[in-house]
């Protein structure tokens, strides 16, 4: 049964192992090359160009593209492996001769799974387990004004979904929902297209957009209302950081805790005709402490206008880099449940194969 | 035979029609609820982040991403599956068998699934160019806003041109199905081809649909470390170039290849106020300092043979053009590439 299997699938497997066995090589050989250059601060996307053609481009085009193929790879290979897997034999009926050897039909079903789809999702892990590495090596950098920094958090997508264990369930779990699909359907052009919308699902919107914030308790930092600095033009994006958190929500909270959303359009009071304007006589020294002293009053009444409206401090809620390995291990651990499942209905379906 | 082909395609043809039909109409819908639209996010950058402007840029974002993506999946999924569905069991014999002629089956079926698929991504891409560009003065690039409308990945989504990547990506799926006559090795062949020939125009091709326009900046203005006065008025302000090049140039305009690190900027000694310097003195000295490192860099510059600084662009009312020299390639292209394939129609058996 296994021989067979292997006989029937040993072209897409043997393309796809080498294919990831490539992006393994280039990642590593990236990891060897970055320190060598003390001044990269790689992020998702910069790659050699027309204006950027000088020696740490080589990296990080090899790093920005062995990140992109591992981010749709999943896909890719729930398409064109995993559907193809049981539509080659499904379709024109060719597993008849199969289910009526002397294997059982469950035998028939693990031994694709086997011999096919686990050795590739081992090949994933590892492409994930290289690119954390690779990618982590070339993140960090210090400037002697802001002090160290990371051009990009772990928690980042597409960093999150290529740079770890999840990468190998990932892939398990898009092979496994292409070969169920195509023991569904019967059809292997249905399958790959089922697959593709499934997959647009679960990696951006399911994980990373829902459900991902809600595998743990954020730290939560409260900070003063300060709402005149907040509401101005060019206020600081609480969002962003440098040093690897996660923000996943910040704003004005009551006294419980619970996220308020107040009128901020009239709560700034107008300046005052000679704001930042010398009077006759004043000195430099006077105008600073005046003009400090207005801004003081304008900042307090706004405050007070958010407070009447229930506003009590300003929360950010994030995750430090220090929970990267508990996600990843729970965000795992959900997608082999999901396996499971998914494996479970596709079993079901080989029985009720005639 | 026109009739044949719709019966056996109607689902096919609906799908490949309505996809870009509904992405239109959506995005069309969110550029009208929008309080404000163009702003400069990129995508993934406003995640997390409620406010309005986000939501629907994000969504706006997703809408050109999918723009750029439909003629590689409709290459795969329609372009393929036109063929492949009837080789793969055999059906074909059934057509070709009757009295139709087997150029006519080919024809036939090429024309009535793929035009009105390439009709209706005419109007998604005449929709993402109203929405990104049609009502803000700045216009909303995909990537951010001083990048040209000319440039990948913006050019790919607007305009007649998703049209054209669509015709192609449809006969090189069609091609590949007749080829190969295996649905899932035409498809990766597909897949590979139509991602292909949408990198290589963008990086290879396009800058020479036109001479580019050459801005001649003397090494005094070039090296000066003045920044150059910008227009404010929000109706002067035109739409970013595109520049493909820039060079320093001899005395007879050649390219000059400087090694790199030739002729650094001496910032060593960049001068601090001193404590009994009044602002003016200071202002001065330190317009005296930048004078003299420019003129360091210029002598150092002349001296290896640099006479002046070269930009080539391409200016943004070049758009059209543009656009339609890259749809009538790919149909050019995408012609020739179905006339070839008449002969593995040939090859059928029977």
């Amino acid at each position: 049964m296994i021989w067979s299997a292997w006989r029937l699938n040993r072209t897409p497997l043997l393309v796809s192992l080498v294919f990831i066995a490539i992006l393994i090589v280039s990642a590593v050989t990236a990891g060897m090359y970055v320190p060598d250059y003390p001044q990269i601060s790689w992020s998702f996307s910069r790659m050699c160009s027309r204006w950027n053609d000088v020696g740490p481009c080589r990296p990080e085009t090899a790093l920005t593209l062995a990140t992109l193929f591992a981010l749709v790879l999943p896909l890719l290979l729930g398409m064109f492996v995993g559907v193809p897997t049981f539509a080659r034999e499904v379709e024109p009926r060719t597993h008849v001769l199969s289910l009526t050897q002397a294997g059982s039909r469950i035998q028939w079903y693990f031994a694709r799974i086997v011999v096919v789809f686990l050795p590739i999702s081992v090949a994933m892990t590892c492409l994930g387990l290289v690119l954390h590495w690779a990618t982590g090596l070339s993140r960090d950098s210090s400037s002697a004004e802001y002090g160290p920094s990371v051009s990009f958090s772990w928690f980042d997508f597409p960093h999150f979904e290529t740079a770890g264990v999840v990468l190998g369930a990932y892939t398990l779990l898009m092979l496994l929902i292409g070969s169920t699909l195509a023991l569904m359907f019967r059809s292997g052009v249905m399958s790959m297209l089922a697959t593709l919308v499934v997959f647009l699902f679960f990696v951006p919107v399911a994980f990373t957009w829902i459900a991902r914030e809600h595998y743990g308790t954020p730290i939560v930092v409260s900070e003063s209302i300060s709402g005149l600095a907040r509401e101005s033009e060019y206020s600081p994006n609480p969002y962003y950081t440098d040093d690897g958190t996660w923000v996943v929500g910040a704003g004005y909270v009551d006294a419980a805790g619970d996220r308020v959303r107040p009128e901020t359009e009239g709560c700034a009071t107008p300046y005052s005709d000679d704001y930042l304007k010398r009077r006759d006589g004043e000195s430099d020294e006077q105008l600073r402490v005046r003009s400090q002293d207005e801004y003081r009053a304008r900042a307090d009444r706004f405050d007070e206008c958010l407070r009447d409206q229930g506003v009590d401090r300003y929360d950010i809620r994030f995750f430090s880099e220090d929970s990267f390995w508990r996600f990843q291990a729970i965000e795992t651990g959900l997608m082999l449940a999901f396996s499971i499942a998914v494996s479970g209905a596709g079993l079901y379906r080989v029985r009720r194969l005639d | 035979m026109i009739r044949v082909t719709w019966r056996q395609f109607r689902g096919t043809i609906l799908v490949g029609v309505l996809t870009p039909l509904f992405l239109a109409v959506a995005i069309a819908a969110v550029t009208s609820v929008a309080s404000r639209i163009g702003s400069p996010n990129v995508l993934f950058d406003c995640f997390g982040l409620s406010t309005t402007t986000c939501l629907t840029e994000t969504a706006l974002t997703l809408g050109s991403l999918a723009t750029l993506a439909l003629p590689v999946v409709l290459g795969v999924f329609v372009g393929v599956t036109v063929f492949s569905r009837d080789i793969e069991r055999g059906t074909h014999v059934l057509g070709l068998t009757q009295a139709v002629g087997r150029m006519r089956w080919y024809w036939t079926r090429v024309l009535v699934v793929f035009t009105p698929v390439v009709l209706a991504m005419v109007v998604l891409g005449y929709v993402v160019l109203w929405s990104r560009f049609g009502s803000n003065p700045y216009g909303g690039s995909l990537v951010d806003a001083i990048t040209s409308r000319l440039e990948f990945p913006t050019f790919g989504t607007i305009g007649v041109v998703p049209a054209g990547y669509t015709a192609l990506g449809l006969v090189i799926g069609s091609s590949a199905a007749l080829l190969l006559r295996n649905t899932i090795g035409a498809m990766i062949v597909t897949l590979i081809a139509t991602v292909a020939v949408i990198v290589a125009f963008p990086t290879v091709v396009r800058e020479h649909y036109a001479t580019p326009e050459v801005r001649h900046l003397t090494l005094d203005a070039s090296e000066s470390g003045r920044s150059v006065a910008y227009a404010m008025d929000p109706s002067e302000i035109e739409r970013p170039s595109w520049p493909v090049d820039s060079y320093y140039a001899n005395n007879s305009g050649e390219r000059l290849d400087l090694p790199s690190g030739a002729c650094p900027f001496d910032d060593g000694q960049w001068p601090e106020p001193r404590p009994d310097e009044t602002t003016a003195d200071f202002d001065l000295r330190l317009d005296a300092f930048i004078a003299n490192r420019s003129q360091v860099r210029m002598d150092c510059l002349r001296s290896l043979g640099a006479d002046h600084y070269d930009n080539h662009f391409f200016e943004d009312r070049m758009l059209w053009r543009f656009q339609f020299t890259e749809a009538a390639l790919c149909l050019l292209l995408a012609a020739v590439l179905a006339g070839v394939s008449t002969l593995s129609v040939r090859r059928l058996c029977p």
